[in-house]
């Protein structure tokens, strides 16, 4: 059995960077998040998760979002997404506002820029 | 009653005496059922009023003597007591002494010690045994439920005290007490072990099947065994280069364990030892040493220096029993009991095995499910399609199973190509021959067979084309093989069988049905061999299955009999495709031990209109992928943009999410979902038959929230017996001018 999603780490200028290729549904959303929160050092400036090679990506993404976003502020590091705008799976980002709280960048490279650059985490 | 004759003596007890001795025996052994502790009871209880040393032996399951005495107050005489004992035996056991009587179960009296069958006593112990003075001694059996469970020996030291005929009536009398004593208490500890056992096994199987790590595997085993089976115990694996590498050790005392590795390592098993370790994997035999006697260490041991260190371990009883799964010796499990004084014999013997052969098919499994160990099982599934081909119309589900041995994966495979013409080829086949060459055959079987009917050719034209081909190969490859045609707009199919069990076909009333067609030769065997097409037809709903031998061979079974099992089987399995295989499998193939691969394709046309859509699907997370690659599949043949289709496959992900998140517990819960195609809406439906609970939790509520935002009308219709979301969505391409 393919597994539903692959994820793949890298850290990028003391950045912990996620790529998630696939999908993310209530199957799999939770053994992500803890994956991806694990690897995510004390040290590290901030995380991006990178969503641009995930084809579906539903509620149970959206509350891992959340979730590891309550789980970085608490250390004061930033959490940032990243979503080509041509992507089917904005939408549903979008109308749940997830940008409002969650940065979403087209690129990792803005992302990490953006993190780079000090924003700090909000509150 | 004996053959002795009556010695002039009064009695040793007098009836009144014997009478409050038998009470009291029988107080003090009701008092116990452990069995350790009824023996040596047993054992004290006559003296010394009745006698001046009694010993107590039992017959052991594996036929060897248990022998416990009531103990010399002078260590010396109860050594030379206990060294006459096993003179004796060797010398006379077979006429005279406590096997005799077990072996007929008669009774022996020595009223005077004099008159007795006598051995040589060496001088040098002359003195000693003079001073011990033996007057007289009786030997009784120990009986319980009608059977001879061992003896008692009754020995005077008294001047004057001779036993006779009434003595030896009241002996025997309370030997049965004693032996139904001792078989009570021998059952309540067999009753106990068992449970122990069972719960010490499971324990074992789920350490075994919690991890892959070979290493830590054995280590958590070898600490499992420490807890209840042995003082100390070492785990031994052969190596693929076939050099022993301890891989785990445990002490009861962790203190202990560095040791115990110390010896271990400063004194490593010699790899020629005749017997131990490197015997017992040699030969898959356990071995048992019940009783470790000094001049065994000081045979083993390689100088001083070992030899100390071996009598500080203060061996007592050894097992070393082989790692042994399908049909190989792994490596072995060493269990030493030191100081616990445990003696090991057949029963712990069999017990260790069964440890042992789970360990093993652990480890066994751990190689091979290590990438670097199993070249075969890497290369087979690297070979076989990553993904069926997504057609319209049909639904495939395929399993493959490698062989649980390395030696024997390989060579099964299946596939499915999609055709120009809008048909669909299937394939199922397996190759002659195992390994990791039968995987590498089995590559070019299944890609040639691709390139010919890519090309356009039917299937007897193709499997006529891949005969020819694997004439040319080196060696003699041969493969069965059936190949399919199906077109999917019309359900009709044709198919060739080259030597192939016959695939079977299920209709939606669930009747099965074996495919025959016109069978011919496996590929490989024959030049210029026909293979004729055979044409048929599959209702959509119908399940066609393809598989390979693995799954209906059974050894010493005629093929036909697996068939027809299967054929049962099928017809019983549940409708959803890929529950189907599963339930195949689970009902036809072993799951720790397989002799073959197993391979298992299983194709349904499926009535699929742009007008409607339905599925059933299980409540369970896993079931969600499949739901969406369904749904856009159909979605695809409805005039959804690529946005629509997405966010349609959205919303109905989170109805169903709903539906298996809060309306049931349990997995075997299933939920409708339907769609239509009306007056330029999509509509689709989610019904589920549990209880509707509101969303909770803050993020919760998000679900219904996309639903709302993606769909145009959303409704929620709860009734008695489920609840139904309804929804509808525009889609663009259909909106008037």
């Amino acid at each position: 059995m393919n597994p539903l999603a692959r994820l793949t780490l890298e850290t990028r200028d003391e950045i912990q960077v996620a790529h998630i290729t696939g999908e993310v549904d209530i199957a799999n959303a939770s053994t992500l998040e803890s994956e991806i929160s694990d690897t995510v050092a004390n040290t590290a400036f901030g995380l991006v998760v990178d969503l641009t090679e995930t084809d579906y990506f539903d509620s149970a993404g959206i509350r891992m979002l959340f979730q590891l976003r309550k789980r970085l502020t608490g250390r004061r590091q930033n959490l940032r997404v990243v979503v080509p705008r041509d992507s089917v799976i904005i939408t549903a980002l979008l109308v749940t506002e997830v940008d409002q709280i969650i940065p979403i960048d087209e690129t990792v490279d803005e992302s990490l820029t953006a993190l780079t650059d000090g924003d700090r985490p909000p509150g | 009653m004996t053959e002795q004759t009556t010695h002039e003596s009064g009695r040793v007890l007098d009836p009144q005496r014997a009478l409050a001795f038998l009470a009291q025996a029988s107080a003090v052994l009701a008092r116990s059922l452990d069995y350790e502790r009824t023996l040596a009871e047993v054992a004290q209880l006559a003296v010394p009023e009745f006698s001046d040393w009694c010993a107590v032996d039992v017959v052991q399951p594996d036929g060897s003597l248990r022998q416990i005495s009531s103990g010399h107050p002078d260590p010396r005489l109860e050594k030379l007591l206990m060294e006459l004992r096993r003179r004796y035996r060797e010398e006379k056991g077979r006429t005279e002494g406590a096997m005799s009587v077990i072996a007929t179960g008669r009774a022996e009296l020595r009223p005077d010690v004099k008159d007795a069958p006598r051995i040589q006593i060496p001088r040098e112990e002359e003195d000693l045994y003079d001073e011990l003075a033996p007057r007289s001694y009786m030997i009784v059996p120990l009986t319980a439920r009608g059977r001879t469970i061992g003896a008692l020996t009754f020995l005077s030291t008294i001047e004057g005290r001779h036993y006779g005929e009434a003595d030896l009536d009241f002996a025997q009398h309370l030997a049965r007490r004693f032996g139904l004593a001792v078989d009570n208490a021998r059952l309540y500890q067999e009753a106990q072990n068992a449970r122990d056992r069972l719960s010490f096994m499971a324990r074992a199987s789920e350490l075994l099947s919690a991890s892959l790590e070979l290493d830590e595997t054995l280590q958590q085993v070898a600490m499992l065994a420490v807890s209840s089976l042995a003082d100390w115990c070492a785990i031994e694996l052969r190596d693929d280069d076939g050099t022993l590498r301890n891989a785990a050790i445990a002490h009861v005392d962790p203190e202990r364990v560095r040791m115990a590795a110390a010896l271990r390592e400063r004194y490593p098993i010699d790899e020629d030892d005749p017997s131990g370790v490197p015997n017992v994997i040699r030969t898959g035999r356990s071995e048992l040493y019940p009783e470790i006697a000094d001049e065994l260490l000081v045979r083993g041991a390689r100088d001083e220096e070992h030899l100390l260190l071996l009598r500080s371990v203060g061996l007592k009883s050894v097992l070393i029993v082989p790692l042994t799964a399908r049909g190989r010796t792994l490596g072995a499990i060493t269990l030493v009991s030191a100081e616990s004084g445990r003696q090991y014999g057949v029963e712990d013997l069999r017990f260790a095995e069964e440890l042992a052969h789970r360990a093993a098919v652990a480890v066994d499994n751990s190689r091979l499910y290590s990438r670097e160990h199993n070249a075969a099982v890497t290369l087979q599934q690297s070979l076989l399609p990553r993904q069926l081909p997504e057609v319209p119309g049909v639904e495939f589900a395929a399993r493959y199973l490698p062989a649980t041995s390395e030696l024997d994966v390989g060579g099964d495979w299946y596939d499915a190509i999609q055709l120009s013409d809008g048909s669909v080829g299937v394939a199922i086949g397996d190759v002659v021959g195992h390994g990791v060459e039968a995987a590498a055959v089995m590559g070019q079987f299944r890609n040639a067979l691709r390139a010919y009917v890519l090309d356009g050719r039917g299937p007897d034209a193709a499997v006529e084309r891949l005969n020819r081909l694997t004439r040319t190969f080196d060696q003699n490859d041969m493969a069965t093989l059936v190949y399919v045609v199906l077109d999917t707009a019309t359900g009709g199919f044709r198919f060739v069988r080259a030597g192939h069990p016959p695939p079977l076909i299920r209709d939606i009333q669930g009747n099965v049905e074996q495919l025959n067609g016109q069978g011919a030769l496996p590929v490989g065997v024959a030049p210029n061999v026909r293979y004729p097409a055979t044409s048929m037809k599959l209702e959509p709903g119908s399940t066609l299955l393809l598989y390979t031998d693995g799954l209906v061979e059974r050894r010493g079974e005629p093929l036909e009999d697996g068939i027809a099992k299967l054929e049962r089987v099928l017809a019983d399995a549940p409708e959803p495709l890929e529950e189907l295989c599963d339930h195949v499998l689970s009902a036809l193939a072993a799951e720790d031990e397989r002799d073959d691969d197993i391979a298992l394709l299983a194709v349904r046309p499926i009535e699929l209109q742009a007008e409607r859509f339905h599925t059933t699907l299980r409540a369970d997370p896993t079931e969600l992928s499949r739901l969406r690659r369904l749904l856009m599949r159909w979605l695809r043949l409805t005039q959804a943009t690529a946005q629509e289709i997405y966010d349609i496959t959205i919303a109905a992900g989170e109805a169903c999410a709903n539906a298996i998140e809060h309306a049931y517990g349990a997995r075997t819960a299933r939920f409708d979902v339907e769609g239509a195609v009306k007056d330029g809406f999509l509509c689709l439906s989610v019904r589920d038959y549990g209880s509707w609970r509101a969303p909770r939790g803050e993020h919760r509520g998000r679900g219904l929230q996309l639903i709302e935002a993606l769909m145009e009308d959303v409704e929620i219709v709860r009734g008695d017996r489920g609840t139904e979301v309804r929804m509808r969505r525009r889609l663009s391409a259909l909106e008037g001018p």
